[in-house]
């Protein structure tokens, strides 16, 4: 009986262990996939054929328009 | 840029003034980032802490890969690449880059320039003053004539011999103690290095002491504005806009009153014979930001972004991100016309302001954020802003001569540990010297407690604080020496 608990906190333990790594092992391949991607610079040529979007957070002057895309350079 | 790259922009946009703390609570929200941040105003603090954290990411790979136009800068100029990389090695930032002269002949060389009234000069039959007694003189024969200049030029309100807002950057009044004791005088951060590299701190000098006794005797002599030592950015404007300072501080003096009516004052010899001016910080390599704009840990696209942020380092686009351009437009004042260099290549010339405010014209329509505007663009890609190229020229002529330093202090990147260390001095000692400054200049009392000064300013940790200044602006030199 005692072995039977040891073996089954054993198998959670392993479980885990394994869980944690291969997370571990997606983020860090993810992060090396953001500062480093594959995507070849061709890829980014604008115009682009299809429209895409990013996000940015910015800053104003009180004075102007806070939506700058009304700005004539965007 | 919409229709040039087929990339629509999701904004959120913050009131500048209340962008820090915002910006703050929005990286708060770990998972639920944007892209990026445009206009970031990241301080080496900031970048250190949240590249620790994941939030922002590397982009040394993303420059190499995606980003010609940036490239190209930092091939020019490998000091940049260099002034962007963090003390772990990685780039975690696009840099802002104005360059507007070099050396000692960047635009930033000075930025608390005194404009002196030339046509109250005029008036009373007085010549520019040269040195720190004929520039009491002067202020004297201000206040002294007071009821006439008022009568004379329609001036709303009593006429103000001198103003300055104490501490407070280009509108403080420094530059005029320079002719004092070893010729620091004071800078902003009050750092200044001696030609034989030894980082100093201008407040611990004898000859700020006897600068700032001789600031207070003015002031005892009814020639300062009493609202210098607390007055705001727009009591001073607006006091400048009725026309009555003899004698302020500032960048450029229209945005304060107007070019036409004053002059700059040159360098003014001590009472011992010194005649130096101290150049700002920083100010070798002209304009730099180095926090701009950064990618966050929840950017997909890095490549997208990363070669979309490269089209703001154009030659072409980032004088119109800078300056606020527009050009052809019909319904919104421009700020260039598209013309053609010598050589016929689209070139955006700078139209007249006329007597627009420089600061509020550009602020209506400028974009900012990641851009290079460098020397070699001027008369190519565009011209000079008239407004720089008179700065520019009345500098040159009036304290080019008289910048003797051999040194700045440069724009280093320091570890986060030694960031933290220096913001807590600053906290400290900064606001300690600043403090005791604005009080010593109004109510007198430093030749007394100068001895105390320098005990406290001790204990609070200035020889350390002086030995990590010291030992960044070494490694700096040392960098410099070897890019050569």
């Amino acid at each position: 009986m005692k072995k039977r608990k040891v073996n089954a906190l054993l198998a959670i333990v392993l479980s885990l262990t394994m869980l944690v790594g291969v997370t571990g092992c997606g983020k860090e391949q993810q992060l090396e996939a953001e500062i480093n991607p594959d995507t070849p610079a061709t890829e980014v040529q604008f115009p682009l054929k299809e429209t895409a979007e990013l996000s940015f957070i910015t800053s104003a002057p009180a004075t102007s328009t806070q939506e700058p895309n009304e700005r004539v350079i965007f | 840029m919409e229709e040039q790259t087929n990339v629509h922009i999701d904004w959120t946009c913050f009131v500048s003034d209340q962008f820090s703390d915002k910006k703050n609570l929005a990286l708060a929200q770990f998972g639920n980032l944007p892209d990026g941040l445009f206009n970031a105003g990241m301080s080496d603090y900031d970048l250190l802490r949240y590249a620790k954290q994941g939030i922002i990411i590397p982009l040394e790979n993303l420059i190499d890969k995606y980003m010609p136009n940036l490239q190209a800068v930092f091939e020019k100029y490998p000091e940049y690449r260099t002034m962007c990389t963090a003390p772990d090695g990685h780039i975690y930032s696009f840099p802002w880059i104005e360059q507007l002269g070099a050396g000692k002949e960047a635009i930033q060389a000075i930025g608390d320039v005194p404009y002196i009234n030339k046509k109250w000069l005029d008036y009373l039959g007085l010549e520019i003053p040269t040195t720190t007694d004929e520039l009491e003189q002067v202020l004297i024969q201000f206040r002294d004539h007071a009821d006439e200049l008022e009568k004379e030029f329609s001036i709303e309100g009593d006429v103000i011999p001198m103003s300055f807002i104490i501490n407070n950057g280009d509108q403080d009044p420094a530059i005029l103690i320079n002719g004092f004791g070893e010729g620091y005088g004071d800078t902003g951060d009050h750092f200044a290095v001696t030609d034989e590299g030894k980082v100093i701190y201008t407040t611990v000098q004898e000859g700020y002491k006897e600068g700032i006794e001789w600031l207070h005797k003015l002031v005892t002599e009814d020639l300062v504005d009493p609202e210098a030592f607390t007055q705001e950015w727009s009591t001073y404007v607006a006091k400048g806009k009725n026309h009555r300072y003899g004698l302020c501080f500032t960048w450029d003096i229209a945005n304060i009153d107007n070019n036409e009516d004053y002059v700059m004052l040159p360098a003014l010899t001590g009472p011992n014979g010194m005649r130096n001016i101290t150049r700002q910080n920083n100010s070798e390599t002209s304009g730099f930001d180095r926090g701009r704009c950064v990618l966050t840990s929840s950017c997909r696209n890095t490549a997208l972004a990363a070669a979309w942020i490269d089209q703001m380092y154009a030659p072409l686009q980032s004088p119109q991100n800078n300056w606020g351009g527009t050009y052809g437009e019909k319904d919104s004042f421009n700020i260039f016309e598209l013309s053609t260099n010598k050589d016929g290549g689209k070139m955006l010339k700078h139209m007249d302001l006329g007597t627009q405010s420089p600061v509020e014209v550009r602020e209506a329509q400028s974009v900012n954020g990641p851009l290079a505007v460098l020397n070699e663009y001027y008369d190519v890609y565009v011209t000079q802003p008239e407004d720089a190229k008179w700065r520019l020229d009345n500098m040159h002529e009036t304290y080019l001569q008289d910048m003797n330093s051999k040194y700045v202090y440069p724009n280093v990147f320091m570890s986060i540990d030694d960031t933290n260390k220096v913001s807590q001095y600053d906290t400290d000692i900064k606001k300690y010297a600043e403090q005791k400054k604005a009080d010593w200049i109004l109510n007198g009392g430093i030749e007394k407690e100068w001895d105390s000064y320098l005990k406290k300013m001790e204990q609070y940790g200035l020889s350390d604080y002086l030995s990590i200044k010291q030992k960044y602006f070494d490694e700096y030199q040392k960098s410099l020496s070897e890019e050569k």
